[in-house]
This record gives C-alpha cells, structure tokens and sequence, in this order.
C-alpha cells in the first residue's frame, strides 16, 4: 500500500507543476481561460495530494507531519487551499502564478528527501502534536500568501514608475487593494505565529521541563515573530507605506523560511524531527 | 556674533526647552522608534545565537570546564574565538548587554504604553463628536443624504433616531450631541478593541514577571540520575525524596526509542505520598517541583570482595557518561583510593562483557571483562557482575514562574487577535432638516467603501 502514497504524491507534484505552468502563462498571455483551467487543474491537484496524504495517515499510522518529507508536503497541500480560498474569494488568479510555483517548490523539495515513513520517538507522542504542528503551518502558509502579494506589489510599483505598462500589469488587482491584501495576510498570520510559539512552550515545558531554551528552532520562530511585531509597528505607528513596508514583508517571509527548514538544514537542536 | 555665540546659543536652546533630565529620559523611552530599534536588534543578536555554537548550559559557571570547551571550539572558529568570547557570544542568551536589551525593551514598551493611555482612553470613551464641516466635503469615503420633505420635514431626532437604529444594527457605538436644531454624531464599530494594544502590551511585562520569577524562586537540575531501586534527595530546600522502582524502554526495529518510562515513588516524611509512571510527556509534580523523563542508560549491580573474602562493595552503579562507543561509570572503593572504573559497549545488554579497571590515581592496577553472574579476580580484589539494571535520567525543575508565564501567553494571544481580527470603522454625521452628511474612515485593514456605501444605503431609507 506503500506504493499508492507514492503514486499520489507523484501526480500531484506533476499537477504542481502543470498548474503553475498554467497560471503563469495565464497571467503573461492575459488568458482568461487558460486562467479557468489553471484553477480547475489546481483543484484537482488539492484533490489528489490531499487523498494522497489521507493514505500516508492511514498506512503510517500517525499524523503525516513529523518528518521533513511529511512537513514539506503537508505546507504545499495547505498553501494550495489557503489559495484556493483567497482566490474565491477575492477573484485574483494573478497571486495564484506566484503561489503555486511556491507550494511546487515546496513539493519538490521533498520529492528529493528521505520519505519512508518512520514510526513516532516517545516526545511526539502527545495531543499537543496536531495542534501545535497544524496552526504554526498555518502561519506559514498564511506569511506565504503575504509574500506572494508583496512580491507582485513590487513589481507591479516598478513598472509603474518606469511607466511601462506591459503584459503582467494588465491583469494585476490596483496597487492599493494589493497593499491591503499583504498587509491583511500579515494581520492574519500574525496571531497563529504567536499561537503557534505559545503551543511550542506549553508542549516544551510538558516534555522537556522548560518553556524556553533558545533552541534554534524557537529562536528562529520568536525572530520570525520579532520581524512582524516591527512591520506592525513600522506599519502602523511610524506610517511606513507601500514599497518599505512590501520589502519587510519579503524579510519576514526570509525568517519563516529559516524557521520552517533552515533549522533542521543547517542547526540542531532538541526539535530535531523537523 | 562670533562663531562661538551661534554655538553656545544652540546648545542652550534646547537645554533650556527640556532642562528636565527626566522629561527627557522619558521622551527618550516613549519612542516607538526605540521600541523597533530594540526589537531588530534583540531579534539580529537572537539570530547570532542560533548559528554561533552555544556553550552548554552546565558548563558557563565552571571556568575550567568552559576553557576546555573553548579550546575544542577553536579549531572551528579560529582567531575570531576569542572575540567571540570577549563579547559573550557563546552564552549570548545570558550576557548582560543581551538581557539589558530585554529589559530596557520591556521598560520601553511600560512607558510607551502609559504614554498612549490618554491617546487610546479618548476616542473610545469620549470621542469627538463634533467635527469640522470640511470633513464632510473632503474626505475620501463621504456621503450626502438629502431627506425627502414629504409632506413637510421630519422632526430630525425622529430621523436620529432611526439612522442610529441603522448604525446600531451594524454593530456601532453611537455618541450623539444637539445644537441648533443640528445632530452630530459619531459612531464605531469594534472601538474599544482598541483597547487590545493595552492587553498585549501589559502581557510583554508580565511574561518578563514570569521569567523573573521563575529566575529567582525557581532551580532545576538537568542531570539527575537514579539507578533502580534508588532514591534521590530533592534538593534547595525541599525535604522529600523520590525513587525510582523501575525503568523500561521500548525500541523499534531501527533502534530509535518507541517508549520508555520510569516508576517514580515520592517519599515525604518516610511515608509513600505519590506514585506515577513517567514518561517523556507525563511528568510527576509534587509539592511545585516537576520530574521530567530525560534520558537513561545501563546501571550494573557489582559485588567486590577483598583478599579476606569481605565484601567491600555491592550495589548498582549507573554508567552515565561515556563517549558515544561506551557508557562509563565509577566506583569510588569506600576506605581506599581505589577507583573502579567500568565500561559498558553502547546498545550493550546483560549478554554484553563488562569491563572493569581499577585505578589507583592514574596508575591502572589491573583489568578484565565479565559476563553477568561471572566473577574474577582483579587486582587484588574478586569482583562479581551481578546483573545488569537501569538507570533513569531525569530533569527536575521548580519554576512558580510557569503559571504567570502562561497567563501572559494567553493574554498576548488575545490582545493580539482583537487588534488584528477586529478593525475599527468610523463614522462623523451631522443631521438637519435638509439632510444627513456622512464622512467615514477605518483601520487599513480594511475594505470600507463597499461597508461604507451599505451602510449609507441603509441610512437613506430612514
């Protein structure tokens, strides 16, 4: 049965990569249609990814999120539908060329890490694990859509400022609701990144005795936080707008990357399963 | 005017707007800008620390120990140790500058936040309800509402009364005043959340409360060791003991640990008050102090008897530090300066050899390997593996720091959420008998014109 998460896994990196595929050439070629079929792909996609982490619970008998296989899979599947929800309702495929690339990345990644399921070390074995793993993937699916929004805000400012207007500008949302989209998802993911620390001690100090011990991977998680707590308050205290505050946005999503996997690629530390 | 009366005026100028040190120390701290200053740099330094090899815990009071430790890092960090050193980057979570940094944070943030009280207190309590008539023709999200004179005109607190029925039914506040016939007004949604700064702030300060006091009432031991059948006396203070009856783990296939609990029995004033099995998620507590399951390892029984056939030693010794090929432990003889030094391979069970050398000093007096229930004679002593039991390594910890710690967690989670999930919208009005004017604004996180213009479609049927 092995052989049928491994299956399902493999189409949906494939289903990745024909949807952004799609929605790029959407967005370059103005395609309305092209745009309705790179939804429609992206669905189907979730579909088989989802069935395909179902049958990965079902044969290893936990939660498919406690190896970096499992990690990177489940943050591609829940980017997918976090966009897919963003997409329905506010109707802007255009985020969607930089989104799916993103969770196809993500995909990738673990196409090329080690996937046999290994059965669960005695600290995991808790209540605390869906709980604390789900909202801080949350988080960072959430910080993603805020990223793929500034990104396209700044390259949408740039081209405005050069005043030519070419194929991408065309499509994309105004500068003003795409500022707003960026700085809602950051006002969104902000709390689950806080929940998602405070989880993590709550869990620590159950485990291991101490709510805190600089671990890399909470450090990383509290600088993650830190960067956000300034972009609020560079956002709405000092007035930072637009451009400044897109590129703090870019920076935090560069801490919550580190946090996500730099942490178990270049450090060790007590939280050494992802 | 010379050169130097241009420059002695300028430095007065100032001295005499804010001659007040603490006036402008004050000024100083209530600066959002120090506030994100602190935190880019508390979060750069954080940074540091988790990419710069930290020295461990247990280490940083012991000078020789460190040095040792800091010879074994050289060679990775060369020249630049030292510098490192000096600047306390291997124990940077707790150098000074490191924790000055914290706490001139959370002073920042008390002093930014009680000078933002009065700002944040007026506009939910005691909003302006009056505002200036440009408003009206200038603001971005406006509105202008000419009442219909049907039958002569409505009296405008019959028409007050309905558009605030209108307002109250979206969930707005409503602050109202009369002159001349003309009704202002100003109403908010979600104005007192507002307040959720307040909250999320003030839980900053109390988690630093918390991690205070866990700092000065609080003590734990990362280390603690108890063979099978043994006792430990908890130390700082406390007068109780706990035992350990058993230790068990469970692997899987590749070797990694599936289970492994210990069973722990508190012993206050000689009797058995508490019994638990420990595992790595299910610690003990009793009396504030907690025993957490931490680590483990072999403990074999060993029997020594002397040349006149006295049995000088029997009794189990954990093998509790070791090299990563084996698991050593000690005997100290009890009447000699003969230390018993015993190895155990890793992963080794009861059918594995021990080993067993004595030492005088430095000076090895004799070795040999036993199998459990085997005895030789070594040196001048017959030695007897008796069995091979266990040890549980535990981390016990007192910190009445926790529950603070947690209420501010709590608190910073709310506080967080009303701020960010709970925009507020605005609204100024003034009411005549002509007409109802609407000007409108909200925090940038949100969407207000379309909210706005159905709120004014609601209002024009009134």
């Amino acid at each position: 049965m092995a052989q049928l998460s491994a299956f399902l896994f493999a189409l949906a990196l494939l289903g990745y990569f024909a949807a952004s595929v799609l929605y790029i050439a959407a967005l370059v070629l103005r395609n309305r249609r092209l745009g309705e079929w790179a939804t429609r792909t992206l669905v189907v996609v979730f579909g088989i990814h989802g069935l395909g982490l179902g049958q990965r619970w079902v044969e290893s008998g936990h939660l498919p999120l406690v190896d970096l296989f499992e990690a990177l899979s489940f943050y591609s599947w829940l980017t997918i539908i976090v966009y897919l929800l963003i997409e329905r309702s506010y109707g802007y495929k255009a985020v969607g060329a930089f989104v799916t690339p993103v969770a196809f990345l993500s995909i990738a990644l673990a196409s090329v890490v080690p996937k046999e399921s290994r059965p669960l070390v005695p600290v995991l074995e808790s209540a605390w694990l869906p709980i604390h793993v789900g909202i801080s993937f949350l988080a960072y699916t959430i910080f993603t859509m805020a990223f793929a929004v500034a990104i396209l805000y700044l390259l949408q400012e740039r081209e405005l400022k050069v005043k030519k207007p070419n194929a991408l500008l065309y499509k994309l949302p105004p500068l003003e609701t795409m500022e707003r989209l960026g700085n809602n998802a950051v006002g969104i993911g902000f709390p689950f990144m806080t929940l998602s620390i405070a989880t993590g001690a709550v869990w620590a100090e159950q485990a291991w005795g101490s709510y805190w011990s600089w671990d890399p991977k909470q450090t990383m998680a509290l600088i993650t936080w830190l960067v956000f707590a300034a972009y609020f308050h560079l956002h709405n205290v000092v007035g930072w707008r637009g451009r400044r505050t897109a590129w703090l946005i870019v920076i935090g999503f560069a801490s919550v990357l580190f946090t996500f996997l730099g942490v178990k690629l270049f450090g060790q530390g007590l939280h050494n399963f992802i | 005017m010379t050169a130097s009366d241009r420059t002695s005026r300028r430095v007065e100028t100032p001295t005499e707007v804010q001659s007040d040190p603490f006036d402008s120390l004050w000024r100083f701290f209530s600066s959002t800008k120090l506030a994100i200053v602190l935190i880019l740099a508390i979060a750069f330094v954080s940074f540091l620390g988790a990419f710069i090899i930290q020295a461990p815990g247990s280490i940083a009071n012991d000078p020789i120990e460190y040095g040792r430790w800091l010879s074994t890092i050289r060679g990775r960090y060369g020249a630049i140790t030292d510098i490192y050193n000096v600047l306390g980057l291997f124990n940077v979570y707790n150098v000074f500058w490191f924790k000055s940094l914290l706490v001139l944070l959370i002073f920042n943030t008390i002093i930014c936040t009680v000078n933002r009280l009065p700002a944040l207190w007026g506009p939910v309590f005691s909003p302006r309800v009056r505002v200036n008539e440009s408003m009206f023709r200038s603001a971005p999200i406006r509105a202008n509402v000419k009442l219909k004179q049907r039958g002569g005109a409505r009296p405008t607190k019959d028409v007050a009364e309905a558009a605030f029925a209108a307002l109250a039914d979206r969930r707005y506040k409503v602050f109202s005043e009369e002159e001349a016939g003309v009704k202002h007004f100003y109403a908010d949604r979600y104005g007192i959340f507002k307040l959720g700064t307040l909250v999320t702030h003030l839980s900053l300060v109390i988690l630093m409360v918390g991690a205070v006091m866990g700092g000065l009432m609080g003590f734990s031991d990362d280390n603690v060791i108890i063979p099978e059948g043994k006792a430990y006396q908890v130390p700082f203070g406390e007068n109780f003991l706990v035992r350990a009856d058993q230790f068990k783990a469970e692997f899987y296939q590749d070797g990694r640990p599936k289970d492994y609990w210990s069973d722990l029995v508190v012993i206050d004033g000689g009797k058995e008050v508490a019994k638990q099995r420990i595992r790595v998620n299910e610690p003990l507590e009793y009396k504030g102090v907690r025993f957490h399951q931490s680590f483990y390892g072999p403990a074999p029984v060993v029997e020594v008897k002397d040349k006149q056939g006295k049995v000088v030693f029997s009794d189990i010794t954990p093998l509790a530090s070791g090299n990563g090929s084996s698991n050593v432990g000690w005997i100290d003889l009890p009447g000699t300066d003969l230390t018993f030094l015993l190895a155990l391979n890793a992963g080794g069970d009861a059918t594995s050899p021990l080993a067993v050398q004595i030492y005088k000093g430095q000076v090895p007096l004799g070795r040999d390997a036993l199998k459990v229930n085997e005895t030789k004679s070594i040196g001048d002593y017959q030695v007897t593996y008796k069995a091979l039991k266990q040890f549980t390594g535990l981390r016990v910890v007192k910190d009445p720091g926790v529950p603070v710690v947690w209420l501010a967690c709590a608190l910073l989670v709310l506080g967080i959420c009303i701020t960010l999930y709970f925009p507020r919208r605005r609204i100024w009005g003034r009411i005549t008998q002509q007409e109802i004017l609407l000007a409108g604004s909200a925090d940038k996180m949100v969407n207000f014109r379309p909210e706005f213009d159905k709120l004014v479609e609601a209002i024009r049927k009134v």
